[in-house]
């Protein structure tokens, strides 16, 4: 299972001189694991760094592989994929992580968003898609549909202002969210602000970066004030 | 005369009471309060045994003699009473065994000292020797009864024990009286008189106990809420249970084939034939059709949906991505003035969902057109959704067949109405009460 020498693979991908970025997987369900093992295995972009059935492997080999992006499914045996989210992205702050979940469960995406994930995936998705959103979070762009989006309102809510501490959104931020939470998917949004597709993406990467720093201060608040 | 007035206002408030619990039993079947009246009963016809001038009955020797034979007996069959009243207001049965053991030796003796007492009487033995023959061997073991409360702690044991100390602390005081009486017939104390200490402290121990059976009720009720509280926990629990292995298992195997029917085509060096091609994308086609089903299943199961938004906000984002790579441009309307927290059902939702996904997918197939909009309105209590295309309307009366009716009965099973007609393309609105 799973755990392939890396450094020949990133010596062999430096010598031909091509960024092959390196992608692990977290995966239980062993037929889906060997599917996206192809998927990336096949890719021109990608390689696979390995990948692991639970969450505790996974913690024992990704710190020496150092991979650009982990997908990482949420429901694991043993510990979750967000708890394992949360302790390789304290360690690794550079490394992406998108969460494979197999429906949108709102609270589930939310929370490893909180811990540190940039994206989330349907995993019936199908891998054309699941390459594209690649893709899209290594060039620095996140999705976020509209429930988490009222969620992320409301997290940034009941923070309040009185922490100095806490980031507080940049006005386009702001609107960015505002319409993500109406209901409007981001092409919509690129539309309404007359902005680019790309730029509300990056936007939306900053919102989930401080969504994470704050849940951090507030977790140190929670600590301080008890 | 003041210890005749006591007597009366004891037999009154027994009388009520007594017809009180029996009510109760009426009302509420439930054997303690039976047993309850019928100690009280019993303890009224005792006082008018133990003293018959009070009621005026000593000027009728034939009355007072009957009523002496019954003293005694009546004595032991109100502690048979209040024996089994505390048997089945303890519930000895299931709390104690071993407490019930004492109580039906107890009720055995009480029983049988209750017969011997009356047929001596009957035959002239000589009057209440059975009776204070009985009560010496029944002392200890009566002693042993208040003792083995205390030991086995039962719900509800303290109310019993308290009740206990209180009649024994009476009927000592009422003793030590009725000696003096029976001493001095024409002392200080007359025979109703001697009555009067344990008249009072059965009088509390009415008083303790009716609080006692109410306590119960109110706790029993409160039990029941917690039963039904943890029923509808469990069931709450169970569906998310249902929910989570529908999103591992299932959700996981329909990715699989998802993926799997998508890289037989991708890999290269693979080169399917255009009809294999065809075979996989169906597979995944499918594939990705349960899926989206099960979501919708999934969605229309949890609670947390259930708001007139977030059903709205579903069907616009089913709108966009159906209609993402397609030339028809899809536009949508909310009605502005929904309230935030209008709730729909799961059911409601559901049906409302998959007919406008239905209503969606025939503008895609069918119509023609190049424009659907969907439009969300409340008004009056009645919640409508409208689609609409700019296509070639209806053709024949009838283009759907099959599909047309299917939304027909999805309306009738939530109590709603169905309509569609022409008007520079199809119009399809349907409205539910809320």
């Amino acid at each position: 299972m799973g755990y392939l020498p890396i450094q020949p693979l990133k010596y062999f991908c430096n010598r031909m001189s091509i960024e092959k970025k390196i992608i692990c997987i977290v995966e239980d369900k062993s037929d889906l694991r060997e599917a996206m093992n192809m998927m990336i295995q096949m890719s021109k972009e990608y390689a696979l760094g390995g990948s692991y059935a639970n969450a505790e492997e996974a913690m024992k080999y990704i710190p020496a592989i150092k991979p650009d992006v982990v997908l990482m499914d949420i429901n694991l045996p043993g510990a979750s994929g967000i708890s394992c989210v949360n302790a390789l992205k304290t360690m690794f702050p550079q490394m992406l992580f998108m969460m494979c979940t197999a429906y949108e469960d709102n609270e589930k995406i939310f929370d490893s968003l909180k811990a540190g994930a940039s994206g989330y995936i349907l995993k019936t998705e199908g891998p054309q898609k699941i390459l594209e959103a690649l893709e899209d979070i290594i060039a620095g762009g996140s999705p976020m549909s509209s429930s988490i989006a009222r969620k992320v309102v409301a997290s940034f809510n009941s923070m309040g202002t009185e922490n100095s501490m806490v980031e507080a959104l940049s006005d386009r931020e702001k609107e960015v969210l505002e319409h993500l939470a109406k209901g409007l998917i981001g092409k919509e949004v690129a539309d309404a602000l007359n902005i680019s597709w790309g730029t509300v993406r990056k936007h939306v990467q900053n919102i989930y970066k401080k969504l994470q720093v704050n849940t951090r201060v507030e977790a140190v608040n929670l600590y301080l004030n008890r | 005369m003041s210890s005749t007035m006591v007597i009366l206002f004891f037999e009154s408030v027994g009388i009520f009471m007594c017809l009180y619990f029996l009510l109760q039993f009426i009302i509420l079947r439930k054997s303690e309060y039976l047993y309850y009246s019928i100690y009280l009963l019993l303890l009224v016809l005792y006082y008018m045994c133990a003293t018959p001038e009070v009621f005026s009955f000593n000027n009728n020797p034939s009355i007072v003699a009957t009523l002496e034979i019954l003293k005694r007996p009546i004595q032991f069959l109100i502690s048979v009473f209040y024996t089994l009243f505390i048997i089945h207001y303890l519930n000895l049965e299931k709390q104690s065994r071993p407490l019930y053991r004492i109580f039906r030796i107890l009720l055995a003796l009480y029983l049988v000292f209750s017969f011997i007492c009356l047929f001596a009487n009957i035959f002239k033995l000589p009057y209440d020797t059975a009776y204070y023959l009985g009560s010496m061997v029944l002392f200890p073991v009566q002693l042993y009864m208040v003792t083995a409360l205390f030991k086995y702690k039962v719900p509800y044991g303290k109310f019993v024990i308290w009740g206990s100390i209180n009649v024994i602390i009476g009927s000592i005081f009422t003793l030590l009286l009725g000696i003096q009486n029976a001493k001095y017939p024409t002392g200080f104390v007359s025979n109703a008189g001697s009555y009067i200490p344990v008249i009072i402290c059965i009088l509390t121990d009415i008083f303790l106990f009716t609080i006692a059976l109410q306590r119960k009720i109110a706790d029993n009720e409160k039990s029941l809420i917690n039963v039904a509280l943890a029923r509808q926990q469990a069931i709450a629990n169970e569906r998310e249970r249902i929910i989570a292995d529908l999103h591992d298992d299932v959700g996981g195997g329909l990715s699989s084939i998802r993926m799997w029917s998508d890289l037989m085509v991708l890999k290269e060096g693979n080169n399917p034939t255009i009809e294999e091609a065809g075979f996989a994308s169906k597979i995944s086609a499918t594939a990705k059709d349960i899926s989206q089903r099960m979501n919708t299943i999934i969605w229309s199961l949890n609670t947390e949906n259930d708001t007139v938004q977030n059903f709205a906000e579903y069907v616009r984002q089913h709108g966009v991505n159906f209609f993402e790579n397609s030339t028809i441009l899809f536009q949508y309307y909310l009605d502005a003035h929904i309230p935030k927290d209008l709730t729909l059902s799961g059911r409601q939702r559901k049906n409302l969902f998959l007919i406008a996904k239905e209503s969606l997918h025939n503008i895609l197939k069918h119509s023609g057109g190049n424009m659907a909009e969907v439009s969300i309105d409340y008004n009056n209590q009645y919640l409508s959704l409208t689609i609409k295309d700019n296509g070639m309307g209806l053709q024949n009366g009838n283009t759907f067949g099959n599909g047309l009716k299917n939304m027909q009965k999805r309306m009738s099973e939530i109590k709603g109405s169905f309509d569609i007609h022409s008007n520079n393309g199809t119009v399809i609105q349907v409205s539910v009460p809320l």
